[in-house]
């Protein structure tokens, strides 16, 4: 009799290990893809040394690396670095890669945090609004909404905003980090492209299931109009905008850097950029490292969400 | 006598589209009435407004469509006056419907539980315990096995005949006085339709609840249902009992509709009636059966036939009413 | 016997009127090709006219300056205009003049001149970038989905480590190992957004290999590559076409990011990015007509790739599947 949940649970067990081995498996191949390209791309030596450097110092910067190793001595070292999260001591900054990392990562996280609240607190209602009014003037809003949004670059719409609220009006700080007022600027520059994004996801799949026969059934029940949006269509919107979250939340860290950039926002983004331009190779190599590994368990905790959430979903993918 | 809980008088609603150019009669003047306990058929093809005069019923019509004129009474009041807020309480409570695919009528992410009690929880104020216990006989009465496990399952964990039998509990969750089904056993299979059909048989004679069945199956409207109304091209072509209506049928394409109808055991071709229903954007002047009509003359053509009372309470839209008759008897 | 003679009655005017057809098909060929040179050009036009007004308008307007723009730059864009200091404010201002009405950057160049030369930078970068990365995912996306097996999943898991890798830090990577050159910009764009297209056409190509038509040229001996060209690409081809459609404001976005983060056009060059990072600065100082011209230029292209993608997508995809 309950058979059947028995079997779920062990559906869902076999699928989280297949996810499991599957993030395993990336990540040796992003470690591999990162090691590749440092490694195929030319000396780094020559690369990470001033021009005009002596030989003497690029034979120190080889020396320091280990890259006179014989390659696999130099992969297995690498993998070691990965799997210890030990990418060794930053050139420029003189501190362990990794405590430069995680003393930056709770800012990112933060701005991060607040970007999506802000395009999901806008997309949802305003996907919502523009499917049950479809063609009236507020659905025309938020279709506009939503075309801004997507053809308006981040940087563009932090560059505008600065400009109008710091410059003119100086209702907010200009850049750095502090207050709540730091946070409304990189946030809304940051949120604005995924809260297009997320009305146009919330919009097609709401209008797709206003019109599908379950949620007449729900009206015929004599559900109040409130009632049937908000739990009988909505319900089904969740699932797909659940996975779009999580693909925008991972979309967003990227795009986080110039945003970083613009505001002078002390997170990973600044930091990363900061490193290119100071040749420091192994804050490089570890802050690339280590954000896909956050992305792939990211992921990972997406897809075990996902098969929670959805009763549908196949978990034979 | 019975109580009369749903009298419906000259019903008409239209689809108005490009602007009122152009306007689609889709239920035009429809009468009937319907009583405690009793089974109505409504049996016409597809595209004759079926389904539109069940949503009428209900209001619920797509954005397009308006009843333009009639009444619908329900217990002693004409719902049509009712503003979309007071229909909220009238629909589920009083009147509750069964759609055609029981594949797409249930939510695929609510659990079945919610899905049958809510309309319990809403107009008949059950909560917590007694709202669970009102589900698991509803689920028991329409023969769903271990009613508790299933009822926190999905919709997608169980068969097409299964879900149906679901989409009937919800439909009696509201204790309603009044069922449509809109042709609830097209899409099942042909055994699990007869069984279908006897559930619902018993399931109205234990609760007494009216019965309103929109099919274009005859089989299935001899089986059912006590009265039938016949509709063609938006409106009542001939109405009557059951056992009349296929004793003697008076409308030519009644007796058609039942020529069409297989016989076990007979070898004989099955009869097929020519042509397409009219346009109903653009019906033609007279009756607009008459170019598929076998005996139509030209008075057919240019006159259209009013629905008269042939018999007590019986009624045919025809102008050969005894022609058609006579030949009947001759055969 | 009347057989014979009814045959050669029939036979008579048959000769007859091939002879006339050929004439007739001779000068009807001459009357066709005419009418088809004819129907070709109202197929065109047909076309035209269908096109969304505003989207083609913005990229009809954007290309002709990419390819003009010698002849419309009033300016050199890299050297100062001479005699002009900097910061020569817009026409509008104070002090500004029609000469350079979107007035001088901060070495004295012509912004109006600049934006020109710069739309060069984006069309090429757009088109190509797409391209290339178009490319790449088609080779990988029909390779995994074809072929199967532990290639598609290798295939599959490069395209997951890809995407963990944020876009933006592996072209900066990139740049910086490969150097900055507008070349190099286009190769690492194509080398991060080729994963989009793989996943979707490895999807579209896993359900084309179970179709009949690709099982009959299985059976009938067609060799891999020839599936693979006559049958596969072909009808995976309107796919990709609305993917490239919907990927070239991405590209542009990126090259611009990248421009604007000093990690992508090289500095004399023109780009709307760099501009935009070198009016960054002035800013504060109330200069903002310089920052409002490469973001005005920027959002209007997009805003058009964009349209464009949507209408094409509209018109090649009717399923309005979620690419």
């Amino acid at each position: 009799m309950f058979g059947i949940y028995i079997q779920r649970r062990k559906v869902i067990r076999a699928y989280f290990l297949r996810r499991l081995v599957y993030s395993a498996i990336t990540l040796f191949v992003l470690a591999t893809t990162i090691f590749g390209l440092v490694r195929l791309t030319g000396d780094p030596a020559i690369l990470l040394t001033p021009e005009g450097a002596t030989e003497l110092e690029r034979v120190q910067i080889r020396e320091d690396l280990g890259l006179n190793d014989a390659l696999p001595v130099q992969f297995a070292r690498f993998i070691r670095e990965v799997v210890t999260l030990d990418f060794g001591t930053s050139f420029h900054l003189g501190q362990s890669v990794t405590s430069v990392y995680f003393d930056r990562l709770p800012n990112s996280i933060l701005l991060v945090t607040v970007a999506m609240a802000f395009s999901l607190a806008l997309g949802i209602p305003a996907g919502i609004i523009s499917a049950v009014y479809n063609g009236r003037w507020m659905d025309f809003a938020a279709k506009g909404l939503a075309l801004t949004g997507m053809s308006i670059p981040g940087f563009v719409m932090a560059l505008t905003m600065m400009f109008f609220f710091s410059v003119k009006f100086s209702w907010l700080p200009t850049f750095g980090i502090g207050t709540w007022k730091h946070l409304v600027m990189p946030g809304i520059a940051l949120g604005w492209y995924f809260a297009a994004s997320t009305l146009r996801l919330v919009r097609s799949t709401m209008l797709d299931v206003l019109s599908s026969d379950y949620v007449k059934l729900a009206r015929l029940k004599g559900m109040t109009e409130q009632r049937v949006i908000m739990r009988h269509a909505f319900a089904n919107v969740l699932i797909p905008l659940i996975s779009l979250t999580g693909v925008n939340f991972v979309v967003m860290i990227n795009a986080a850097t110039i945003v970083e950039v613009i505001f002078v926002w002390p997170g990973l983004g600044s930091l990363l950029l900061e490193a290119v331009g100071e040749r420091d190779f192994p804050l490089v190599q570890g802050i690339v490292v280590m954000s896909g590994t956050l992305i792939i368990i990211t992921n990972f905790l997406i897809d075990l969400f996902y098969a929670w959430v959805d009763p549908r979903i196949r978990l034979t993918r | 006598m019975t109580r009369e809980i749903l009298k419906v008088k000259d019903l008409a609603t239209h689809y108005t589209g490009f602007g009122g150019s152009r306007v689609v009669k889709a239920v035009d003047e429809v009468s009937f009435s319907l009583e405690e306990g009793q089974t109505i058929g409504i049996v016409g093809e597809s595209g004759c407004g079926k389904t539109t005069l069940c949503l009428s019923l209900v209001r619920l019509l797509a954005p397009g469509a308006q009843i333009v004129g009639g009444s619908i009474e329900l217990n002693g009041r004409d719902i049509l006056k009712l503003s979309q807020k007071e229909m909220v309480e009238v629909r589920g409570k009083e009147i509750a419907m069964i759609l055609q695919d029981p594949m797409t009528s249930l939510n695929p992410v609510i659990n079945i539980e919610t899905q049958v009690g809510e309309a319990a929880f809403k107009h008949r104020g059950l909560r917590s315990s007694t709202l669970r216990e009102r589900v698991r006989q509803l689920l028991e009465a329409v023969r769903i096995p271990s009613p508790d496990v299933r009822m926190q399952e999905f919709p997608h964990q169980m068969s097409g005949g299964m879900r149906q039998r679901i989409a009937g509990a919800v439909a009696l969750s509201g204790e309603p006085g009044i069922i449509i089904a809109d042709e609830p056993t097209t899409s099942l299979d042909v055994t699990i339709q007869a069984q279908y059909l006897d559930l619902l048989r018993r399931l109205q004679k234990d609760t007494g609840v009216g019965l309103i069945f929109v099919t274009h199956d005859l089989g299935i409207v001899a089986k059912m249902c006590d009265d039938v109304i016949v509709m063609y091209a938006g409106k009542t072509v001939e109405k009557g009992s059951v056992r009349e209506i296929f004793n003697n049928p008076n409308h030519p394409y009644t007796s058609a509709l039942i020529r069409s109808v297989p016989k076990l055991g007979s070898k004989d071709p099955l009869y097929r009636i020519e042509g397409q229903p009219p346009d109903l954007s653009n019906l033609p002047q007279g009756c607009s059966f008459a170019s598929r009509c076998a005996i139509a003359d030209d008075h057919c053509f240019e006159h259209e036939p009013p629905l008269i009372e042939v018999g007590p309470r019986r009624l045919a839209a025809c102008w050969k009413i005894e022609e058609n008759a006579a030949s009947k008897e001759q055969a | 016997m009347n057989v014979p003679d009814s045959n050669n009655s029939t036979k008579m005017p048959r000769k007859a009127s091939r002879k006339g057809a050929l004439e007739e098909a001779s000068s009807g060929e001459i009357r066709n090709a005419n009418k088809d040179s004819r129907s070709k050009v109202r197929a065109f036009l047909d076309f035209v006219k269908q096109l969304p007004v505003g989207s083609t308008l913005i990229l009809g307007i954007l290309v002709f300056f990419a390819i003009c723009a010698p002849l419309l730059a009033p300016h050199d864009p890299i050297r100062p205009v001479e005699g002009i200091y900097t910061y020569t404010p817009a026409a509008w201002k104070d002090g500004g003049s029609w000469a350079q009405w979107l007035g001088t950057d901060f070495l004295g160049r012509d912004v109006w001149s600049r934006i020109i030369y710069g739309a060069r930078v984006s069309v090429i970068v757009g088109l190509t970038g797409t391209a290339a990365a178009g490319a790449i995912g088609m080779v990988m996306g029909v390779v995994a989905g074809y072929f199967g097996g532990w290639v598609d999943a290798f295939i599959m898991r490069v395209v997951d480590a890809w995407l963990a890798i944020p876009t933006l830090v592996l072209a900066i990577l990139l740049s910086m190992t490969l150097g900055a050159s507008m070349w190099n910009i286009v190769l690492i764009l194509g080398v991060v957004y080729w994963t989009r297209y793989a996943r979707i056409l490895r999807g579209e190509v896993l359900t084309l290999r179970e179709r009949d038509f690709v099982k009959l040229a299985e059976v009938a001996g067609a060799g891999r590559i020839r599936i693979i060209t006559r049958h596969i690409i072909p009808n995976v081809f309107n796919t990709w076409m609305v993917l490239a459609s919907l990927t070239v404001g991405v590209v542009i976005v990126a090259e611009a990011s990248l421009s604007f983060l000093g990690v992508g056009v090289p500095a004399p060059q023109p780009a709307w990015g760099s501009m935009l990072n070198d009016a960054r600065a002035q800013l504060l100082t109330g200069r903002w007509w310089l920052m409002a011209a490469p973001a005005v230029a920027i959002g209007l292209t997009v805003l058009g790739a964009n349209l464009f993608g949507d209408w094409l997508r509209v018109k090649l995809d009717p399923q309005q599947r979620n690419l």
